[in-house]
This record gives structure tokens, C-alpha cells and sequence, in this order.
């Protein structure tokens, strides 16, 4: 209300008069500035200061010890790394980590939220059941299910035996690409509970009338999922692509704890591929350009997103 | 108007602390570059961890990987205890870890970061080249001059790895030497017929199919940790051309995807695909393999010096059981030569204020009453100091054994990248020799070694 009296008095005291309105405007725009200043700050210091600095470094030649000068090179750490098999290898397993997250997580996590947001009893059991793995420490997570597929002792191998099925009872995290489709698995049991929230945010949003209506209309259950329940969910999928597309590229919490990158490199990501450049071989510019490549690659690929299901609304 | 008084002094709150947060990180910032004077780089990080010449107490900081439950560790953080309890004006903090990778994760994160601990153990040559060319490790020569007695206790030669030809000084106190061996259980090898070890690689291989046959596990390797068929491949190098081979490849005039090299990596694709070192050995670790052996699992393992106090306090049975043997030669000229020598020593950041007190403390570590106690707490061990064995103390047969065997010693060398111009040598190879275990063969072994390098 007060606002709409400032526009009208600075509306008709165009040219003359301003002195009131104009304060109020002030005073507005001074505590508009002071409340976004906290978050601006802590944007610019602990993400917008890093981020340049990587990109900054990416272009220097440093062996990770402080108070040694860096030394530039210009893109020769950019063309190093795309010469680099390693590099590709762990693009193909972020890949791997996409793909997981579309084909097994999205369907998964919109039927634990269809689950949880029905009329039927017990849903708050179900809530907590579901959302437990996202509370429990990555590291914790990693090493509980390192220790489950053991390939001598592990649980599943352990069963997999009992059940005659030795042949089946392989080394889950020692062979390539298998280590990435296990690494994968756990990944959507610990982030299904997050995403079912995402999306069971957007259902709960949706008209009960809508529904009701669609009923009437003779609308069957497939034909309400399709018509009312998927359009009116857009947004909680687009959040949930990029949420996807950027985490898996920057994937490294549970592969680290899980396999480590290995063996020989075969469960790397861009992130842990990353972290061996740079702690391991002290090869702190590399580090830096992958640091960069990813960033850039992320930003891409969410705008990318962002625009496929803007054009299709 | 009181939500809007509210409102603003929250978001004061929140600036003032933002900026104390802000103000307070500069005293663990990265310090300046050199300056062309090659002022120690370090000399201004850390500072605020000890009070030095102030006269209060002074806290050093140590970083080991004795941090886990073998009898050297435990002796070792009841001698830190110790060194705590005589209040001399010296607090030691342990930031130990036990498991390789984790501690020079955390070791190389620290030195990015201008925050290493005062005194942590490094593995020489090499690998510390870069920290000796920025000036952040102590020169202890100095140190060592002024001590005699100190100087003059350790074992002959163990200080190569830390004197570089182009930086004068010396950057490390030994405090580990070591040697690798092959144990073996002679109740187990009995009873399928063997009454000795093998002695060359040719007559390993047909004891261990002949094990295999029998349906024993021969081994086991816990490839998991890279570092274990990594000593694999130092000791067929070693085994195979001396230390003219380490050399070699040092320097390049062997490449790493040679013929020769190629060969040896077959034998570790060999031994794995046979199972003669157990199945899903790259899904093993370090720990596994131990506990394989010490509980009759198998009967043959390789392992360094450090393991005999495990064996001796941990073997399920009588520890005459147990007998050691050089690691199988391949070419009998280098029968005697053995990878091993000073594994680790103590490297001390180069910090005026800690200096001293970091100086003590590894004098404390690596003084002959140190390893005397240590002999006497493990019942054994191999160690870098000249002591003379406590009264009482019974040595066990182990350690008897091996420094019968060390005496017949022609020449040691330590992991073969350690000689390398590239510090990263080390892990590329570490890495490349685990593709053997996943299938990769060892052509691709040698090729990924080269490209890697090249990269760099």
C-alpha cells in the first residue's frame, strides 16, 4: 500500500516535489542492497573468487607448493589434458553417471514421490525410509557398500555363493565399467530420497480439482498421469536435469570412497581425475584446467536443458 | 520499525563476521613467492603454530604413518607420550595416518597450502626434489655436524637419497631402513613336499603352480593398495639388472615400454592370470594380505623388514614356522641385490621459529635409546641407528635371520621411480602396472607408463 502512494505522489509531482517519494525510494533500494549483501558476499568470496582463481591458474604451470611462483604456459595445460586418455575415460564415465541418473534415478525417485504424496497409509514411515540414505554420510555410505560387494567376503558375493551362483559372484568394484554401473546403483539409492522431494514438491502442487475433473471426464489413470500429472511437473524435472546433468560431472565424493578412480583409472571422473592431478602429480595448472573444463561443460549443458524445455512450453 | 532494527542488525552480524572470516585467512594463505635470494618459501607459513623464540612453549607438529596398531606404531605414540610428559617447553601433536595414499593426500595438501607439518616423513630422492628446489625442507647437515654422536650412529649410506648434487645439504634423517624379503611358512610349504624356498623366480613360479595344483593359494596381493604389485616390479627389476637397471631407467637409456621392462610386466600379468597371487587380488587390500599370511591362508607372501614385528606378535601359530628368504632372483648375478635401504626419513619444514624445536624432536625419534626401545618393544626389527641391544631383550628369529641375510648384501636400491627426474613417476607406474590385474596387457603396461610421461 505504502508503495502504491509513493508512485502515485512521484507520478504527479513529476519535475517538482520529489524530495518524500524519493527517500522512500532510497531507503527502499538501501535495505533491498542490505539483505542481498550477505549472500552476494559470501557468492563472491566462496564461489566466485575460486572459480576465477582456477580459471586463472588453469593457465600457469604450478607443482603445489606455497609460496612458489607459477609459471605460465598459456593452454598448454588445455591441450595436455585433451590429449590425456584419462581425461575422455572420465567424461565416458560421467556419462555413465548421467545415464544412470535419467534411465534408473528419475523414474525411481517419481515413484517413490507418487508413492509418497497417495492417500495411502503409512506415508510418513515411507518418507523416513526413503530419505535415510541421503542423511547418512557419502564416505559412510561408500565404504558400507565397498565392504557389501567384497568380492571373497562381501555380502552379496556371500549370497551369491549360498545360492550356487558362484560364476555370478564377481569382483563388482575391480572390473571396469562394472565398477562404473555399481558406483552408478549406489549413487541412485543415496540420491533417490533427494530427488523423490523434488518431485513430490511439484505433485503436491497440482489442483486436486484437476483430477477430479479428468475423472468425471472419463480419464483413465494412465491418461491423468500423462495429460495432468507429467505437464504440470515440468519444472520439477527440469530441476531435476540440471541437479543431475552438473552433479554427475562433478561426481566425486562416492567414487573416491568407492574405488578411488581405479583400478587403473577405470572408474575415474572429472572430479577425481582432477584431484590426482593436482594432489597426486602435483600438477596444479592441470588440475585448475580441468577444474574449468567442467565448469564450462556444466554451464552448457544446464542452459542447453534449461532451453529444450523452455522451447517445448 | 523494531522487524526493520531487527533485520539490519542481522545483516551487520552477518557482514562483520563474513569479513572476520575474511580477515582471518591471511595468516594461512600461501606466503609470497621466493625471492630471488632463495629465501625459504616457507619461513613465513605456519607461523602461528609454535611460538619459537618467545620462550613459551613451542608446538611441533609430526606427521608419520604410524598411526595404525603394528608394534612400531604403538612403541611410537608411547614415545611421543613420553616426549609429551617431560614438559620441556616442546609440544609434539600427531597428525599420522597409516594408509599411503591418505597420508600424501593430506601431506601434499598441506605443502599447497603452506601448512605442512613441522616434521613429517618422506620418501627422498625424487619424490621431495621439488620441495628441496623450493627451499621449504631444512638443511639438517648444520645440525648434524654440531652432534657427532647423532651424526655418526646411523648405519653406513643412508643419507644418498637426501643430498642432491645440486642443492647442497642434506634434507632428511633416516628413520626406517628396510629391506624386502620373501616369508614363508615352512609347516604349510612341508606339507606339499618343499623343505626350502624357492631361490630363483623359475623354481617360485613351478612351487606356486604346484601349490595351485594341490588346491593351496599360493599368495595373496592386496593389489587394491597400488603400491603392492609395485614393489612386485621393483624387485624384478632389481632382481633382473641390479641397480645398473634402476639406473637405467632413471635416465631412460631402458624406457619404460622397452622389451625388457615388457618382459617383467608378463611375469606380474603371469603370476596374476595363473592365480597365483589369489583371486580378485586388485580387489584386495594391503591389510587382507597380511592377515592371509599370519593366519595360514597362504603360505608365501613378500614383504618388507617392517612386517617382522607383525609376524612375531600376530602369526596363529609357533613363529619358528616362519623363515625369510631373499626375493627370488631372475638373474643370478643380482641374487644378492635387494630392494630396499632407507625408506623414510624425517623432513623437517624450513621455518626459523620451529627450526630448533623440530631439530629436537627428530633427534628425540632417531636417537639410539629410541631404537634400542623399539628393538626391545617389538622383539626385533631392523633399524637405521648402530645401538647396542638392551640386557634381557630376546631377539626373535626373524630379525636374526634377516640381518644374517643383510650381511651378504651387494647393493640396495629403494622403489625404482624414486631415482626418477620425475616426481609423478612413481604413481603413472604404480597406476599402469594395476591395468595388469583388469586385463590390460603388458605392451598397453608399458605404453601407458610412456604416454602418461609424455603428457606431463
Amino acid at each position: 500500500m505504502r508503495n502504491s502512494v509513493d508512485c502515485r505522489c512521484s507520478a504527479a509531482g513529476s519535475g517538482s516535489g520529489k524530495g518524500i517519494p524519493m527517500r522512500g525510494k532510497h531507503a527502499n533500494l538501501f535495505y533491498s542492497i542490505l539483505f542481498i549483501l550477505p549472500a552476494l558476499i559470501l557468492f563472491c568470496v566462496l564461489l566466485l573468487n575460486p572459480i576465477l582463481q582456477a580459471v586463472y591458474q588453469s593457465f600457469f604451470e604450478w607443482k603445489g607448493i606455497a609460496g612458489v611462483a607459477m609459471k605460465p604456459v598459456g593452454f598448454a595445460n588445455y591441450a595436455a589434458l585433451l590429449r590425456d586418455n584419462r581425461f575422455w575415460m572420465s567424461l565416458r564415465n560421467s556419462l555413465i553417471l548421467m545415464a544412470g541418473g535419467f534411465l534408473v534415478l528419475m523414474p525411481l525417485s517419481f515413484l517413490l514421490a507418487m508413492i509418497i504424496t497417495s492417500p495411502i497409509k503409512g506415508t510418513k514411515f515411507y518418507k523416513t525410509a526413503f530419505f535415510m540414505p541421503v542423511m547418512l554420510p557419502i564416505t559412510a555410505v561408500g565404504l558400507m557398500w565397498v565392504y557389501i560387494l567384497e568380492p571373497n567376503w562381501g555380502l552379496i558375493n556371500m549370497a551369491l555363493r549360498g545360492l550356487g551362483l558362484d560364476r555370478m559372484a564377481i569382483n563388482w568394484l575391480g572390473i571396469p565399467t562394472t565398477n562404473m554401473v555399481v558406483v552408478t546403483l549406489v549413487n541412485e539409492w543415496i540420491y533417490a530420497g533427494l530427488n523423490m522431494l523434488i518431485f513430490a514438491s511439484g505433485l503436491v502442487a497440482i489442483d486436486g480439482a484437476l483430477y477430479e475433473a479428468a475423472e468425471i471426464d472419463g480419464a483413465s489413470p494412465w491418461q491423468r498421469m500423462r495429460f495432468i500429472t507429467l505437464p504440470l511437473t515440468k519444472n520439477s524435472f527440469k530441476i531435476f536435469s540440471v541437479m543431475c546433468v552438473t552433479g554427475c560431472l562433478k561426481a566425486f565424493d562416492l567414487v573416491y570412497a568407492m574405488t578411488r578412480g581405479g583400478p587403473n583409472h577405470s572408474s575415474e571422473t572429472p572430479a577425481t581425475y582432477l584431484y590426482a592431478q593436482a594432489f597426486t602429480y602435483r600438477n596444479f595448472g592441470m588440475g585448475n584446467a580441468v577444474g574449468t573444463l567442467i565448469l564450462i561443460l556444466g554451464l552448457i549443458l544446464s542452459l542447453a536443458i534449461n532451453k529444450m524445455i523452455t522451447e517445448e512450453d | 520499525m523494531k522487524k526493520r532494527i531487527l533485520s539490519a542488525a542481522i545483516a551487520a552480524c552477518l557482514l562483520l563476521s563474513i569479513m572476520a572470516g575474511c580477515g582471518g585467512g591471511g595468516a594461512s594463505s600461501a606466503p609470497a613467492a621466493n625471492d630471488s635470494a632463495g629465501t625459504p618459501a616457507s619461513e613465513s607459513a605456519g607461523g602461528d603454530t609454535a611460538a619459537g623464540d618467545s620462550g613459551e612453549n613451542v608446538q611441533i607438529r609430526i606427521m608419520t604413518r604410524w598411526s595404525d596398531d603394528a608394534p612400531y606404531s604403538v612403541y611410537f605414540r608411547q614415545k611421543l607420550q613420553e616426549f609429551n610428559e617431560l614438559d620441556n617447553g616442546i609440544t609434539i601433536v600427531d597428525e599420522s595416518l597409516s594408509e599411503e595414499a591418505a597420508f600424501l593426500d593430506k601431506l601434499r595438501s598441506s605443502i599447497a597450502t603452506g601448512n605442512q607439518p613441522e616434521v613429517f616423513i618422506e620418501y627422498g630422492g625424487a619424490r621431495i626434489l621439488d620441495y628441496v628446489d623450493a627451499g621449504i625442507l631444512l638443511d639438517v647437515q648444520p645440525y648434524l655436524d654440531a652432534d657427532p654422536e647423532w651424526r655418526d650412529s646411523f648405519l653406513d649410506d643412508l643419507f644418498d637419497k637426501w643430498h642432491y648434487d645440486e642443492y647442497p645439504g642434506t634434507f632428511g634423517v633416516p628413520c626406517q631402513f628396510y629391506s624386502v624379503f620373501l616369508y614363508y611358512n615352512k609347516t604349510m610349504l612341508a606339507e606339499h613336499g618343499f623343505d626350502a624356498p624357492p631361490e630363483s623366480l623359475d623354481e617360485w613360479r613351478d612351487m606356486c603352480q604346484a601349490l595351485l595344483d594341490a588346491g593351496q593359494q599360493p599368495m595373496s596381493l592386496g593389489e587394491k593398495d597400488i603400491w603392492r604389485a609395485g614393489h612386485f616390479l621393483n624387485n624384478l627389476v632389481i632382481k633382473s639388472f641390479g641397480g645398473a637397471g634402476v639406473e637405467a631407467l632413471a635416465d631412460r637409456t631402458m624406457k619404460y615400454d622397452s622389451p625388457e621392462m615388457t618382459e617383467l610386466y608378463g611375469i606380474i600379468k603371469e603370476f596374476n592370470d595363473k592365480g597365483f597371487f589369489g583371486p580378485n587380488a586388485v580387489g584386495v587390500d594391503g591389510s587382507t594380505e597380511d592377515a592371509d599370511f599370519l593366519s595360514k591362508k597362504v603360505p608365501l607372501k613378500f614383504q618388507g623388514t617392517w612386517f617382522i614385528p607383525q609376524v612375531v606378535a600376530d602369526y596363529e601359530g609357533d613363529i619358528s614356522d616362519i623363515g625369510i628368504a631373499p626375493f627370488p632372483y631372475i638373474n643370478e648375478e643380482y641374487k644378492h641385490a635387494y630392494q630396499g635401504g632407507t625408506a623414510e626419513a624425517f623432513s623437517i619444514s624450513n621455518r626459523e621459529a620451529t627450526n630448533d624445536a623440530a631439530v629436537e624432536v627428530v633427534k628425540y625419534f632417531t636417537s639410539k635409546d629410541y631404537y634400542a626401545g623399539a628393538e626391545a618393544y617389538c622383539q626385533g626389527g631392523v633399524y637405521v641407528s648402530k645401538f647396542d641391544t638392551l640386557d634381557g631383550v630376546e631377539i626373535d628369529p626373524l630379525t636374526i635371520s634377516a640381518k644374517e641375510q643383510l650381511a651378504s648384501a651387494k647393493e640396495f636400491r629403494d622403489d625404482i621411480q624414486t631415482y626418477d627426474p620425475e616426481s609423478m613417476t612413481m604413481d603413472i607406474c604404480r597406476a599402469a602396472v594395476q591395468g595388469l590385474f583388469i586385463g590390460n596387457s603388458p605392451e598397453q603396461c608399458g605404453e601407458e607408463i610412456v604416454n602418461q610421461l609424455q603428457i606431463k
